[in-house]
């Protein structure tokens, strides 16, 4: 398969500024060198806990946001060097699905208006195909032509998510950004919304990039998953290896957190992870989550372990497996 | 069990009076819960399980909320429409409840130890002394470090989870019989929440307080509950023991939300969904209110209302004709 967006060292700091003179006086580091690639086709899930920069990841791809530091290449484009002009390309070839569904549709627009817009804003078609096109898109996420006429408000959180898709996939894209894109919905809805993503997956040949915080979730729509934790990425791999053999301390405990719908095997493990998430303007030095892990040695307290690839495919950043590499 | 309920709703039923006329939320529920058990309320938004909480609690906005009709005894007391006097007296003191975003339920102006101290004074006759000790004994009790340095920050200093933490202190501190937390845990990340439901159970064990959790995740209440209640617009639809109803849940509705689930510890092709969309509360008023998006439903279905019926195994009640008794069956 190959490569559609390669992210290298990407950095995104956010300055606190204080004092009489508003001057800096510190960094957020929301995003602290992180690099992955997303192949052409797939679905790669990406988890964290809140403030973790898993959203702020998705937003510096569509260049919402502007990097600190590093490289993102899209189709041979490098996405941090574009302009204002060549941007705006880019965001027909890419496309963000809002997690509020309530809040990401405007509220005085008819579904109709909704849709035709980024047509519109992209210089697509004649009135008359855009019309059709639109259409045509509505009854592809599962609603009906006469829903066109109707305003946000009328609809459930479930159909409001399938027009955001509708939205999202009115230019065509080729990667789609998907960001908490079922967290709002209810549990009977929530399926509905997912085997909808799967197939216009396989029917339109998309990519997506799915955050989300629920590891459930990830794990029915992803092909490969990275677990991001304080801003960097601590485990990157397949799905199915990310879920059955979680190498990184903080996967598993992650794992082990998430409550399973069956009373017959209440928690395995009864340990906790202790203590919170840290604050991303002050990490702690060496290893981010040396302050709460289990298997914590000397060195992760000095130095920030590299995101390697242990297996084939199967990155990690832990001391620990560095350690067994080298005996 | 002949044991007396701590808590016993009967017949239930709270409406709102809208434009549209009236909109019965919860409609003819009854449940109870003992002293030491936890309960867990599970629906889809809209249930009607806040609104059930809300009407225990006796804070149902009026207007346009009232409770129509039923009882709500605690300790075998009716406590509905009781003068809010007298209503002031037990909540807090009796019946505790917890919300869902513990940022909005405290309040920003004061410091963690005056709210919990206003808490405690307002139903107990002790001086102030006693109550800031009684306050960090809560506050360690329910996990927090540095206890002492704590009464003096205020809500925005903490974490959302040390927050909740104090909201679960804040609401046990007068020693409640009974303790209503809606959707604890939601607003807060998986390790946190596994945190804060251990310390709930904990509480549940060794202070016997009866706890009802409110929820959507069928999840947190496999992890924490003794007995489910699952409401579907409005009504209850199915009530079992935990094993029970994971194991061999009846009704259409509990199937399908435990099958929609996605499962942490396996990868489905297809996600098996509930067609059809969460009904507004009081869009259905014939039949069943489950009929139009159920897959077994049969022409009684969207003329009756079914009854709950009760199932082979103790204490568990499924409202779905598909389960009826012979002699109801037509």
């Amino acid at each position: 398969m190959s490569t559609l967006v390669e992210v290298k060292n990407l950095k995104k700091y956010f300055p606190i500024t204080g004092g009489v003179l508003d001057r800096k006086i510190g960094d957020i580091k929301a995003v602290d060198n992180i690099s992955f690639t997303i192949r052409k086709g797939e679905t790669l899930g990406l988890v964290g806990e809140s403030g973790s920069g898993k959203s702020t990841t998705g937003r510096l791809l569509l260049r919402l946001l502007e990097a600190t530091d590093g490289s993102i290449t899209f189709e041979e484009k490098e996405v941090t060097k574009l302009s204002t002009k060549e941007v705006k390309a880019l965001r027909e070839d890419m496309q963000l699905i809002f997690q509020d569904p309530f809040a990401s549709l405007n509220p005085r627009h008819t579904v109709e208006k909704i849709l035709e817009e980024p047509l519109i804003v992209h210089k697509k078609g004649t009135k008359e195909e855009r019309k059709k096109m639109v259409r045509k898109m509505i009854e592809v996420v599962g609603l009906d032509s006469y829903h066109l006429k109707r305003y946000p408000h009328q609809f459930s959180g479930g159909q409001r998510q399938r027009i955001g898709i509708a939205r999202a996939l009115m230019t065509q894209p080729k990667l789609i950004i998907a960001d908490e894109p079922v967290s709002a919905l209810d549990v009977s809805i929530q399926s509905q919304v997912l085997n909808l993503l799967k197939d216009l997956q396989e029917e339109f040949k998309l990519t997506y990039l799915f955050i989300a915080h629920d590891l459930s979730v990830v794990r029915q729509i992803s092909d490969r998953v990275g677990v991001m934790y304080l801003g960097t990425l601590v485990e990157l791999t397949d799905a199915e290896k990310l879920y059955e053999k979680p190498l990184h301390p903080y996967t598993e405990a992650l794992l082990s957190a998430v409550p399973i719908p069956d009373p017959e095997v209440k928690s395995q493990s009864e340990d906790v992870l202790g203590g919170e998430i840290p604050s991303p303007s002050n990490p702690p030095k060496g290893c981010v989550f040396h302050t709460r892990c289990k298997a914590c040695m000397e060195i992760c307290k000095k130095v920030r372990p590299e995101f390697k690839e242990m297996e084939p495919g199967h990155y990690v950043a832990c001391h620990l497996y560095e350690e067994d590499m080298q005996h | 069990m002949d044991r007396e309920p701590i808590l016993e709703i009967k017949g239930l039923r709270t409406s709102f009076f809208t434009d549209d006329g009236e909109v019965p939320a919860v409609d003819d529920v009854s449940l109870y819960v003992h002293e030491g058990e936890m309960l867990g309320i599970v629906g889809e938004s809209g249930c009607g399980k806040s609104v059930t909480s809300l009407s225990i609690m006796g804070l149902i906005p009026s207007p346009p909320g009232k409770i129509v009709d039923g009882d709500i005894l605690y300790q075998g007391n009716n406590i509905v429409n009781l003068p809010e006097k007298k209503m002031r007296a037990i909540r807090g003191n009796d019946i505790a409840m917890i919300f869902q975003e513990p940022m909005t339920s405290l309040n920003p102006l004061f410091s963690i130890g005056n709210q919990l101290i206003e808490a405690i004074r307002t139903h107990q006759n002790v001086s102030k002394k006693a109550a800031w000790d009684k306050s960090v004994e809560m506050l360690k009790l329910v996990g927090l470090p540095r206890a002492e340095e704590l009464m003096d920050d205020y809500p925005h200093q903490l974490s959302g989870g040390m927050r909740q933490r104090v909201m679960i202190a804040m609401a046990m501190i007068c020693e409640p019989s009974v303790l209503i937390a809606d959707e604890p845990t939601t607003a807060l990340d998986v390790t946190i929440q596994k945190q804060i439901l251990q310390l709930m159970k904990e509480l549940n064990q060794k202070l016997n307080t009866a706890i009802i959790m409110i929820t959507h995740d069928l999840g947190v209440v496999a992890e924490v509950c003794d007995r489910v209640v699952v409401m579907y617009s409005g009504k209850i639809v199915e009530t079992a023991d935990i094993h029970t109803l994971y194991k061999d849940p009846k009704h259409p509705y509990t199937k399908g939300l435990l099958a929609s689930i996605p499962d942490l510890r396996k990868k489905s092709e297809k996600l098996y969904s509930i067609p059809g969309n969460v009904p507004k509360p009081g869009s259905i008023t014939e039949g069943c209110r489950f009929a139009p998006r159920c897959e077994m439903a049969f022409e009684r279905c969207f003329q009756e209302d079914p009854a709950l019926y009760p199932c082979s195994s103790d204490e568990h009640e499924v409202r779905c004709f598909l389960h009826a008794p012979e002699e109801v069956k037509p």
